[in-house]
C-alpha cells in the first residue's frame, strides 16, 4: 500500500492537513493498493488532474469530507475519484478539467472528450440541482428555468452559498472496465422516481437539444441510474489504452486510416453521422449533400465505405448506387444504405444493387458505428486477400518460368540433333501452375544421349520443388550417368529418399540411346511403359515395361533395378510419357485411355502417317481426351535417323514451350 | 468418401471409395492417426470399390506403411480387383513393400 497525500490549498487549510492525513491513512489502512490523495480547498486550486489512481478531496471543510470517505470505492481499473462539495463542483470548469485529463492521458479521443465533457457536466448539474439542492419545478421552489434563466441561476446560487444543501457532497469516480471508461456521479440528495422520469424521457423527441437523461443517452455508449436516482453511471469506449496495459485496439488504427463518404441531401443527417463516426476515431469522413456531388466525390477520393441515403431529389440512392458500381475504380467499394424507408422490399432492392448493409433512420450511434466498423474491416480483408492472391499469382508465374528453364533449352536439343541426328520433341503441360513432372536430355559425348523423365507425386508447389531437387541431383551425379546408369539411379534414389517427405516419391525412367549401335538401354522405376513406334510398315507399336519401385521410397535392399537393353531398327521412334496420357478420360464414354487404347491409337497413327510425329499424337489425344487434365502431362518423342531412312523423317524441332498451348487444360 | 471400420480386437479397416486420390488425403491421414491412437494391431485397406488411384494415393499408402511399421501394426492391402488400381500397384512394384491380397 502506498498512500501519498498532497495538500494543494491555502495555509489555513494546510495547517490542519496533518490531522486529516492521519484520518485518511487510518481509513485506507485496511486497503491494499497504491493511492495518491490530494486535498484541495477549492476546485480552482486543482490546476490539473495529473496522477492515476488518485483521490481528490475538494472541500474547504475536509473534515466533512472525511466523514464520507466510505463513499470512495476503489477497484481494479480505478483512474481517480473526486469527492467535493456541491458549491465547489458546480462549475463547467470541473467537467472540463476531467474530460481534458482523460483526453490528455489518451483514454478518449478528442471528439470523445467533447462528448464526455457535455455528458459529465449534465450529470453534475443534475446531481447538484435536482439531487443535493433538491430543486424541482414540481416542488414549486419558485423555479422555472424556462421562464427566467437569470432568476433560476440566482436561486441556485443562493442555495449553494447559504443553505446547508450547498455543502452536500458529489462523488465522481472514473474507472476502466472491460475497455470502457465508466464514470459514476453520485449525490447526497433524496433521489427521485426513476421509472417516472424514464417514461417522460420517451415522450421527448429531440435528441441533441434536450437535457437530462436524454442528452446523456445520446452522448454516451450506455448509462445506468442507480440508488433511486442518486447515482448515474455512464460509459464510453476507451480507445487509447496501450500504455494502460491494454492492447491498443487495431480497430482504432483501421478507423484512422479509413475514408468514409456520407451522401444525404439532409445536411443535418450528414453532420450527425459524421459526428458519430469522428467521435470514435474516424478521421477522414467526407460528406456530400446531393447524389451528384457524392458520385463525383467518390470517384475523386475512392472511399473505403459509402453511407448512402435512399430518398434524395434528382438522383435517388438506388440510382446513385448503380452509377457508383458502374465506375471501375469504385465498383468494389461497399455501400451501406441508410434511410427511413425500412420495408423489406426497399432493403432487398438495395442488396440487389450491390449494397452490403442497411441502417434505419433515425441513426442510432452504436449501430452506425458497429456496422461501419464491420464493413470497413471486411473491405480491408478483401483488399488484403486480393493483394495476396495477386502476389501468389505473380510468384507462381515466375516459378513456372523458372521450372520451364530447368528443361533442356532449344539450343541444347538442336545441338544434339545436329551432332547425332537424334531428335527430341516434347510436350510439357501442367494441370496447375507448377508441375511435378520433369524431363531432361544429356549428351554423353560418345554417340550416346541420355533421356530422363520423372513424375513426382502430387502437383503444384510441393511437387515442383521436388523437381528442382531432382534437377540438382542429376547435375551432381552426372559422371555416374556416363559410366554406369545403375549407379546413377541408385545415387539419385538415395538422395531423394533422404530429402523428400515420406509420402513423396517419383516414378522415373532413365534411358540411354546409343546412336552408334541404334540401341536403347534403360531403367524404369514405376514409370508408364516406353512406346516403340516402328519405322517398318508391317511392324506394330509395342510397349517396353518400366515396372519398378519409384525413387525416394526405399534405399534398402528392396530397391533393386533392372537394366534392359533393346535393339532398335533404323527409323524407329520412341515415346516416353507420364501417366496423365493413359489416365486421361475419353470425351464420350469417360473411360480412361489406358495402355491398350493408347497402343491401338499409336498403331492407327502409324498406319495413317508415313512418318508419325508428336503433332500427330497430340492431335489424336486432343480430339478424344476430356479436359481439363487432372495431372501434369509430359510426352517425349525421340526419333533417330538411321542410314536407311528417308530424310523426310526429320521433323522440324519443336521446343516444349511451343507445345504448351497444344493441350488446353 | 472413405470410411474407417473398427472390427474389434484392435483390428481396423479403411474402406476406400471409387476414386482413391488427393481428395481423400485428409480423411486418410485422420484415420491413420485414429488407428494409431487406438493402438491398432491390424489395419486392412479395402480396395474393393477402387477403380482409379493416383500418385497422391500411393503416397498415402507409403505413409500408412511408415505409421504401421512404427507401431507394430500389420498392414494389408485387400480385395484389389483387376483394373487400373491393380495395374498401378503392379507398375510401381508395391507388392515388394506391402502384403497384397487380390480378388
Amino acid at each position: 500500500m502506498n498512500i501519498n497525500i498532497q495538500s494543494n490549498s491555502s495555509t489555513a487549510f494546510k495547517h490542519n492537513a496533518e490531522k486529516y492525513e492521519q484520518e485518511i491513512l487510518r481509513y485506507f489502512e485496511s486497503q491494499d493498493y497504491t493511492l495518491s490523495v490530494h486535498l484541495c480547498e477549492n476546485f480552482k486550486n486543482l490546476e490539473q488532474l495529473d496522477t492515476d489512481n488518485s483521490v481528490y478531496i475538494v472541500s474547504s471543510r475536509p473534515h466533512h469530507v472525511l466523514e464520507n470517505l466510505e463513499r470512495i470505492s476503489i477497484s481494479e481499473g480505478h483512474i481517480f475519484t473526486i469527492i467535493g462539495e456541491s458549491r465547489l463542483l458546480y462549475t463547467s470548469r470541473s467537467a472540463r478539467l476531467i474530460s481534458e485529463y482523460l483526453f490528455k492521458e489518451s483514454y478518449l479521443t478528442h471528439a470523445q472528450s467533447l462528448q464526455y465533457f457535455t455528458a459529465l457536466q449534465e450529470c453534475l448539474l443534475n446531481a447538484i440541482e435536482h439531487g443535493n439542492l433538491n430543486l424541482s419545478k414540481d416542488k414549486k421552489d419558485g423555479l422555472s428555468m424556462l421562464d427566467n434563466i437569470e432568476r433560476y441561476h440566482k436561486v441556485i446560487e443562493d442555495h449553494l452559498n447559504n443553505s446547508s444543501r450547498g455543502s452536500k457532497l458529489v462523488t465522481v469516480t472514473c474507472e476502466v472496465k472491460d475497455e470502457l471508461i465508466v464514470t459514476s456521479v453520485e449525490d447526497q440528495g433524496e433521489g427521485y422516481d426513476v421509472e417516472k422520469v424514464l417514461k417522460e424521457r420517451k415522450k421527448t423527441h429531440t435528441l441533441m437539444h434536450s437535457r437530462g437523461i436524454r442528452l446523456i443517452e445520446g452522448l454516451t455508449d450506455s448509462y445506468h441510474i442507480l440508488k433511486n436516482g442518486k447515482r448515474i453511471d455512464f460509459a464510453m469506449q476507451a480507445l487509447f489504452l496501450s500504455h494502460h496495459n491494454f492492447t491498443q485496439s487495431s480497430m482504432m488504427d483501421t478507423r484512422h486510416k479509413s475514408k468514409i463518404l456520407i451522401i444525404d441531401d439532409q445536411e443535418a443527417n450528414t453532420k450527425i453521422a459524421k459526428f458519430y463516426l469522428e467521435s470514435v476515431g474516424y478521421t477522414s469522413v467526407y460528406t456530400a449533400n446531393s447524389a451528384a456531388e457524392g458520385i463525383a466525390l467518390a470517384q475523386e477520393i475512392i472511399p473505403d465505405l459509402i453511407l448512402l441515403d435512399i430518398v434524395m431529389p434528382d438522383i435517388n440512392g438506388f440510382a446513385a448506387c448503380r452509377k457508383i458500381k458502374l465506375m471501375e475504380e469504385c465498383q468494389n467499394i461497399p455501400i451501406l444504405f441508410f434511410s427511413s424507408l425500412d420495408d423489406t422490399q426497399t432493403r432487398i432492392k438495395g442488396y440487389r444493387l450491390g449494397a452490403v448493409d442497411y441502417v434505419a433512420k433515425p441513426l442510432q450511434k452504436n449501430e452506425l458505428i458497429a456496422r461501419t466498423d464491420a464493413h470497413i474491416q471486411n473491405g480491408l480483408l478483401y483488399k488484403s486477400l486480393n493483394a495476396y492472391v495477386e502476389k501468389v499469382n505473380n510468384d507462381m508465374s515466375r516459378a513456372k518460368q523458372a521450372q520451364i528453364e530447368l528443361l533442356p533449352s532449344s539450343e541444347k536439343l538442336l545441338g544434339i540433333k545436329k551432332k547425332y541426328e537424334l531428335e527430341v520433341s516434347a510436350c510439357f503441360k501442367t494441370c496447375y501452375e507448377l508441375a511435378g513432372d520433369y524431363w531432361t536430355v544429356e549428351d554423353l559425348d560418345d554417340g550416346r544421349v541420355a533421356i530422363l523423365m520423372a513424375d513426382f507425386t502430387g502437383h503444384g508447389v510441393a511437387a515442383s520443388l521436388n523437381t528442382v531437387r531432382l534437377h540438382a541431383f542429376i547435375q551432381e551425379f552426372y559422371h555416374y550417368l556416363q559410366e554406369d546408369i545403375e549407379s546413377f539411379v541408385y545415387k539419385i534414389n538415395q538422395r531423394l529418399k533422404s530429402t523428400i517427405p515420406l509420402e513423396d516419391f517419383a516414378t522415373f525412367v532413365c534411358a540411354i540411346f546409343d546412336t552408334t549401335k541404334n540401341e536403347l538401354t534403360y531403367i524404369g522405376c514405376g514409370n508408364p511403359p516406353i512406346a516403340v513406334i516402328p519405322y517398318k510398315k508391317d511392324a506394330k507399336c509395342k510397349f517396353l515395361s518400366c515396372e519398378g519401385l519409384p525413387l525416394g521410397i526405399e534405399d534398402s535392399g528392396k530397391f533393386s533395378l533392372r537394366k534392359q537393353r533393346i535393339q532398335l531398327d533404323d527409323g524407329d521412334s520412341l515415346m516416353l510419357f507420364s501417366d496423365a496420357l493413359i489416365e486421361a478420360r475419353h470425351k464420350t464414354d469417360n473411360e480412361m485411355w489406358g495402355e491398350k487404347k493408347l497402343l491401338q491409337k499409336l498403331n492407327e497413327i502409324k498406319d495413317q502417317y508415313t512418318y508419325p510425329n508428336l503433332d500427330d499424337i497430340l492431335e489424336t489425344f486432343n480430339e478424344t481426351a476430356k479436359k481439363p487434365l487432372m495431372d501434369d502431362l509430359t510426352i517425349l518423342h525421340i526419333t533417330y535417323k538411321g542410314n536407311n531412312v528417308s530424310k523426310e523423317l526429320l521433323q522440324s524441332y519443336m521446343h516444349p514451350d511451343a507445345l504448351l498451348t497444344e493441350l488446353s487444360g | 468418401m472413405i470410411k474407417l471400420n473398427e472390427l474389434g480386437d484392435k483390428k481396423f479397416e479403411i474402406v476406400l471409395s471409387k476414386s482413391f486420390d488427393f481428395e481423400n488425403l485428409n480423411d486418410f491421414r485422420f484415420f491413420l492417426k485414429k488407428v494409431q491412437k487406438e493402438g491398432g494391431k491390424n489395419l486392412n485397406i479395402n480396395f474393393e470399390k477402387v477403380e482409379y488411384i493416383d500418385s497422391s494415393a500411393l503416397g498415402m499408402l507409403m505413409l500408412a506403411k511408415h505409421e504401421t511399421d512404427m507401431n507394430q501394426c500389420e498392414l494389408k492391402l485387400c480385395k484389389i480387383k483387376d483394373g487400373h488400381a491393380k495395374d498401378v500397384l503392379h507398375l510401381v512394384k508395391f507388392n515388394q513393400l506391402f502384403t497384397i491380397q487380390e480378388g
